[in-house]
């Protein structure tokens, strides 16, 4: 069985040598963007089975690359998990209303958290 | 106030009504009062020479009765003499009636008057409250854009500490290749530094926005060392960007001066910082020099420069110039106010910046020199 593989959008490169490093001993392929820009069109190309979204990014807010997501049809698809440590109660409202579907905050989980929740929604898919 | 509206319409005295053909003409402006009776010129003429005339007829009947002793010459002066009666009847209401108007008019324009003033002061008094609920609202504002970035960046290096000692706890990075492992513990390493370097421009900043805050100066610093030892700790993070970082200092004098020593040397701290942070790739230079009386610390980088909009704001607390947003997500927007409230401190210094988009920055600050 190939390897699931997920698309890491994250401007931190410690945070993505973490995750990757996580994920490739869990079984997983975790491809990273370090922007919005380049996150929408790896989605594009890869075509990811699950989005892991950063909020705070250089050059976007995520909240706009996950509009920009949904409303591409080559991406509409795919779960998107915003996971970031950006903690704003309106931010979080408006990520599951765009259709996010969690918000979970870095600081508050360890790495096998979000794993488990990773293989969790890929179950259902 | 039903009853004060319709009491001021129909007049003081009760009866008068607004409408009435009288008193319209007789408020009709604009006209002469007469000095004796009070009443419009024209009413008041009219109404003496009425009763002049009928006065005159009376005195000319009288003669007649008085000289032929007709009995119907009396009754003719008593139905005159009585239309005299009510002349001056009719004439004294009247002026009541127009005085009371006079007086209402008067009053009028005085609630009028009042009630101007009071709309000024209101106008003025909301003005003062809203600018008031507007700074306060401002400051609201930023206090929870603090928090917000604050509790964020907070937590970005929290999440690596904390994710990398949970997979050491699950055995994880034991069976790694010792590369890897010490990758691992050289970002948790680079994490700390950059919690506590937040913690601490957090620190200084509450402190610096308390209403006494003020610093002693009674160190007495020598600038060329103070500054060479600030450089000297930089020379590792330049060398990891590949940048190079030198300091000239003034040849074969000792620039001394007094202040505080611990935050004069955050605030130079702060500047060579930045200067790394926001340069990729050239270098950052960092000069002393004498002018009139003063010492100039000179922090030039050839970094990505600050946009021209962003220049005046670039020492207000949580301002980040948008270029430095996009660069480096992990500021504060602390240190440069922490910087300018530091020289705010010492008298006769100041700080400034010179800055060109995608050029570089030259960031000084100047104190007096101690004599």
């Amino acid at each position: 069985m190939p390897k699931a593989k997920i698309l890491f959008i994250e401007d931190d490169p410690d945070q993505i040598y973490l995750y990757e490093t996580k994920f490739r001993l869990e079984g997983y392929n975790l491809i990273s963007a370090v922007n919005g820009t380049e996150g929408l069109k790896i989605a594009e190309i890869e075509k990811p089975e699950l989005i892991l979204l950063d909020i705070r990014l250089f050059d976007e807010d995520g909240i706009i690359v996950l509009k920009k997501l949904k409303k591409n049809v080559k991406t509409n698809n795919i779960p998107v998990i915003v996971f970031t440590n950006f903690d704003k109660e309106e931010t979080v409202k408006q990520a599951l209303k765009l259709g996010a579907l969690d918000y979970v905050i870095k600081s508050k989980v360890v790495p096998s958290d979000i794993v488990n929740k990773v293989r969790e929604v890929l179950k259902k898919v | 106030m039903k009853n004060f509206k319709e009491k001021s319409e129909r007049g003081e005295s009760g009866f008068l009504n607004r409408n009435c053909w009288l008193v319209k003409n007789l408020n009709s402006a604009p006209y002469r009062r007469c000095k004796y009776c009070d009443f419009k010129f024209r009413n008041c003429l009219f109404l003496h020479y009425q009763i002049i005339s009928l006065g005159i007829i009376i005195l000319f009947l009288v003669l007649i009765f008085l000289i032929e002793g007709r009995v119907s010459t009396l009754v003719i002066i008593s139905i005159f003499a009585q239309v005299i009666i009510y002349g001056y009847f009719f004439n004294q209401s009247t002026e009541k009636i127009i005085k009371a108007n006079f007086d209402q008019r008067k009053a009028k324009l005085a609630l009028e008057e009042l009630t101007e003033k009071l709309e000024e002061r209101v106008d003025k008094q909301t003005k003062v409250i809203q600018k008031k609920a507007d700074h306060l609202e401002k400051l609201l504002k930023m206090r929870s854009e603090f928090l917000d970035v604050a509790s964020h960046q907070l937590r970005t290096p929290t999440s690596v500490i904390k994710g990398t000692l949970a997979m050491m706890k699950d055995g994880d990075i034991k069976n790694l290749p010792p590369e890897e492992q010490t990758k691992f513990v050289e970002n948790m390493f680079l994490k700390a530094v950059k919690l506590e370097n937040i913690i601490n421009d957090i620190l200084v900043a509450s402190e610096i926005d308390t209403a006494d805050f003020s610093i002693s100066l009674n160190d007495k610093i020598e600038l060329d060392k103070l500054v060479e030892k600030i450089v000297d700790e930089h020379q590792f993070d330049a060398k990891t960007k590949k940048l190079k970082l030198s300091f000239k200092k003034l040849a074969g004098e000792a620039l001394k001066i007094k202040g505080n020593i611990k935050y004069l040397e955050q605030a130079i701290t702060i500047f060579i910082d930045n200067a790394l942070k926001y340069t990729f790739k050239g270098e950052v230079k960092v000069t002393i020099e004498k002018k009139d009386n003063n010492a100039i610390i000179k922090v030039v980088d050839t970094g990505i420069g600050i946009p021209k909009p962003d220049l005046s704001r670039i020492f207000h607390k949580f301002i980040r110039a948008k270029n430095a947003t996009k660069t480096y997500t992990d500021g504060s927007g602390l240190g440069l106010f922490i910087v300018k409230e530091v020289m705010d401190q010492h008298p006769n210094s100041k700080v400034w910046v010179e800055s060109e988009e995608n050029k570089g920055s030259i960031f000084n600050l100047q104190l007096p020199l101690e004599k």
